[in-house]
């Protein structure tokens, strides 16, 4: 069972983002002049949604009979490798904003540690969730 | 098991800022010696002690702990009422503390450490003294057989040096002191401050001009961090028997741990500075959400590693390499140090002509930084893991000082790794194995394909 990321999942990410770009640029408003603070302010929102995308692209979560494997990132690339036994809980996080875009976050709770899976659709969370928590439980 | 009270202690957390509130006054009179001043604030703090009386005793008197259906049953509460259970099957290991202050009141602190799954990871529940005996015999009992390692002698001297944890000490004495004098005001700072300018004095006759005091406060540190060690390990044993390790000692504060052998999820041994001076290492346990990270089981030697697998057989030394240092990088290993050491010996360059009396100072941080360039090149040959016939998997590793060697017998893992393009063109990646104690082990630079022919069932 493979899930990605969707597009909207990667608006998300971007619109998120783009908030912190905003009070990034407020501080420099304050700090530099408007010019210094409109600047940036485009610039990270531009990065921001280019990092969204990139989010997007590198992004997979797999769950086979043992295990669940979820790989992210561009440059900087991390696979985390986790028995299905080890899942202890699935907690789903949407947001007014996730929710008109169809997506949500997810956090993975196992033994070791948590990890989140930002930007899945709502039925791609619910479909994640069910393998992990339900089929694991035997219902 | 029949239900027994809380000890009014465990409720202190409560009240403590009121009593101290009351304390503190008559205890700066008692000192001053002034004891119409300090009866006079008992009488004025007499209503706030009552209160705090009334508070204790409502606590105490709706508080219960019992068994039932095979779970330890808690409830307390006077407005609200709270009652929680948690399953004794959960149970991976259980302390009994009692420091100098529960001892007067003859009370114990019981911690009960579960097993990773669950959503909590520990309770810590105050109880009278034969009564948290009595639950912690019920919970995992006491290993009738005794004798497994009670050090005596040198090795009890190489026990306590191998226990002691200078950098810990001195943190807590630093931060101790600090709470100390904002409570009881600058007299006592200038007693500390007087003691360690003695010393400095003293040690200026054989050091150079400079280095005394930094010296006379590492020595400080050291004999503190040694004293805190000979208290906590004061008639040390640990045995096993019946599928329960036990470890008791402890003479201000006596600690006695009982670990399930079953639940065991890691051993790990330090390999610090001192340990390869005194060619004796220092042994943890960890087991589920238990971490035993303050005090080790034992310590052995190269040579008695006998009595190591008598009482932890869990340990399984590498019996491989452990890693092939050819795909690794270098630099990866030694960026860190190496700055450093290049950092402090441009400084010394430059403090040998224009500030000749720091220059001590710096050769003693340049020391510390070749130490740590050692130890890290010792990583870049030996850093990785391997799985062992015993279907364990061991780790080795070197951070700073140190170099750890673990076996991890759980099969509770997950892995991260990670991958820069350039290590990922190299056929390498770093790993992290994460166990259900939340220990993370970050092994650098070892092969890819090693990591993905890693499987869960160890």
């Amino acid at each position: 069972m493979n899930f990605t990321i969707s597009r909207k999942g990667a608006l998300l990410v971007g619109c998120w983002l783009t908030a912190l770009a905003a009070a990034a640029g407020l501080l420099l408003w304050l700090l530099g002049g408007i010019c210094w603070g409109a600047g940036s302010f485009l610039l990270l929102s531009a990065a921001a949604f280019c990092f969204g995308e990139l989010h997007r692209r590198g992004y997979w979560v797999r769950v086979t009979e043992r295990e669940l494997s979820i790989e992210r990132g561009f440059f900087y690339r991390v696979l985390q490798r986790i028995p299905r036994r080890c899942v202890t809980g699935v907690n789903c996080f949407s947001s007014p904003l996730s929710r008109r875009l169809g997506v949500c976050a997810v956090l993975i709770h196992t033994t070791g540690l948590s990890t989140p899976v930002i930007g899945l659709s709502i039925a791609d969370s619910e479909r994640l969730r069910a393998a992990l928590i339900l089929e694991e439980a035997g219902e | 098991m029949k239900g027994i009270r809380l000890h009014p202690m465990h409720f202190i957390k409560y009240i403590k800022y009121a009593l101290l509130l009351c304390v503190i006054p008559i205890l700066q009179a008692i000192l001053a010696f002034d004891i119409a001043s300090a009866w006079l604030a008992f009488t004025q703090d007499l209503l706030i002690l009552l209160g705090c009386g009334g508070i204790l005793a409502a606590f105490w008197q709706s508080s219960r702990v019992f068994v039932e259906g095979n779970a330890v049953w808690v409830r307390w509460g006077v407005l609200v009422r709270q009652l929680s259970g948690y399953p004794c099957g959960q149970v991976c290991a259980v302390e009994l503390c009692r420091p100098v202050l529960l001892r007067l009141v003859g009370a114990t602190q019981l911690t009960v450490y579960f097993k990773a799954g669950s959503g909590l990871r520990r309770l810590r529940l105050t109880l009278p003294r034969q009564e948290a005996g009595r639950l912690a015999d019920f919970l995992l009992p006491e290993p009738k057989k005794l004798g497994g390692f009670e050090p005596a002698g040198a090795k009890r001297l190489v026990f306590i040096l191998l226990s002691a944890n200078m950098i810990a000490t001195g943190f807590v004495v630093v931060l101790a002191a600090r709470r100390t004098i904002s409570l009881f005001g600058t007299g006592l700072r200038d007693l500390a401050l007087g003691g360690l300018l003695r010393l400095e004095h003293l040690l200026a006759a054989f050091l150079p001009a400079g280095l005394s005091l930094l010296f006379a406060l590492l020595l400080s540190f050291f004999a503190l961090s040694v004293l805190d060690s000979l208290l906590r390990t004061f008639r040390f044993t640990a045995c096993r028997a019946g599928g329960v390790l036990l470890c008791r000692g402890g003479l201000l504060t006596y600690t006695e741990r009982r670990i399930l052998v079953s639940a065991i999820s890691s051993c790990t041994v330090r390999i610090t500075p001192a340990a390869r001076l005194l060619h004796y290492y220092p042994v943890y346990l960890s087991a589920g959400c238990f971490r035993g990270e303050d005090l080790p089981v034992l310590v052995s030697s190269r040579r008695g590693e006998a009595s190591l697998r008598r009482l932890v057989p869990e340990f399984c030394p590498p019996d491989q390499p452990l890693c092939s240092p050819r795909r690794k990088s270098l630099p990866q290993y030694l960026w860190k140090p190496g700055a450093a050491c290049l950092t402090l010996l441009a400084l010394w360059a430059v403090s040998l002509r224009v500030l000749p009396a720091v220059s001590l100072f710096l050769g003693v941080g340049i020391g510390f930084a070749a130490l740590s360039l050692l130890c890290q090149l010792e990583g870049f040959f030996t850093e990785g893991f391997c799985k062992n016939e015993n279907r364990s998997l061991t780790l080795g590793y070197s951070r700073l000082f140190t170099r750890y060697l673990v076996t991890v017998c759980t099969d509770d893992l997950s892995y991260t790794v990670t991958r820069l393009p350039t290590a990922a063109a190299a056929g390498r990646c770093d790993l992290r194995v994460h166990t259900p104690s939340r220990h993370t082990y970050h092994l650098r630079g070892v092969e890819f394909f090693r990591v993905q022919q890693l499987d869960f069932n160890l």
